[in-house]
């Protein structure tokens, strides 16, 4: 049976005791290691803003204060989602983070930096203000010069907006749950003077 | 908005060059203040518990 399959196969992989430790290493003991779930944190005040966003729409978050309080909420934690998420990449690219099985983990952290671009540039685009007009044509000569500009209109203001709200927050999102699986998959990555022995696999949870 | 707030909101961008490449002084802060939160978080010692769970929690661990 594919399910049977299906719940060895995650049970082996991935069980209740790794997917919600209640210890970590020790070595996780530093700063540097909290962007990570700094970045879930923006994340997570990005999505629910979007939705009041998506929800109340235009009419009512360019008119009135809390609309215009909630759109600036929902950029300003993309400028904090940013921050957090590149001090997270270089803390993990010098210590080598796809050490030990984990670079899976590596690779969906590198497409969900290149999804969450992808996501900031189409919300830019979705201002329609000033702003938004001229980063379209200035884009969109960037864009036709390599040839898909006619199946990625930026000045297409309908297919950007469906872009942002609905599929590149959905692709973000699962590569985001696949990363954070495959951290707990693999463990946190120790640093690279850490004792062999202090690894994810051989920690002893309590 | 008033003094310098309006005078920084209300103008174009300051921009630093060197031959081909410019960039922005607000860019340049940005990233600045980005290099300083990165060096505190490696440098600043987390706060850690003295409590039986924190032991449990270094069993294993390279001290």
């Amino acid at each position: 049976m594919w399910t049977a399959r299906l719940r060895e196969g995650w049970q082996r992989n991935l069980p209740i005791e790794k997917l919600i430790p209640d210890a970590q290493p020790a070595y996780v003991a530093s700063w540097i290691y909290v962007f990570g779930v700094l970045t879930l944190a923006a994340f997570s005040v990005i999505i629910a803003s979007g939705l009041i966003l998506a929800f109340a729409g235009p009419a009512w978050y360019h008119t009135s204060s809390f609309g215009l309080f909630v759109n600036s909420l929902h950029f300003w934690s993309v400028q904090l989602f940013f921050v957090f998420m590149v001090i997270h990449l270089w803390g993990k690219f010098w210590m080598a983070a796809w050490r030990g099985r984990r670079m899976l983990t590596w690779v969906t952290g590198s497409v969900a930096f290149v999804a969450s671009i992808a996501t900031a540039f189409t919300g830019y685009l979705i201002q329609t203000n000033f702003d938004s007009q001229w980063i379209a044509f200035e884009a969109k000569d960037g864009f036709n010069s390599v040839g898909v500009g006619a199946i990625f209109t930026v000045t297409n203001l309908g297919q950007m907006l469906l872009l942002h709200v609905a599929f590149l927050p959905l692709i973000l999102g699962v590569i985001t749950l696949v990363h954070v699986l495959m951290v707990r998959k693999r463990g946190v990555v120790p640093p690279i003077d850490a004792d062999e022995s202090n690894t994810y696999e051989n920690f002893e949870v309590n | 908005m008033s003094g310098w707030f309006s005078h920084f909101m209300n103008h174009p961008a300051t921009y630093l060059k060197w031959d081909w490449a410019q960039i922005s002084v607000t860019n340049l802060i940005v990233i600045l203040l980005m290099f300083a939160i990165f060096l505190a978080a490696v440098l600043i010692p987390f706060p850690t518990h003295k409590d039986g769970h924190d032991q449990k929690a270094n069993k294993g661990a390279k001290n």
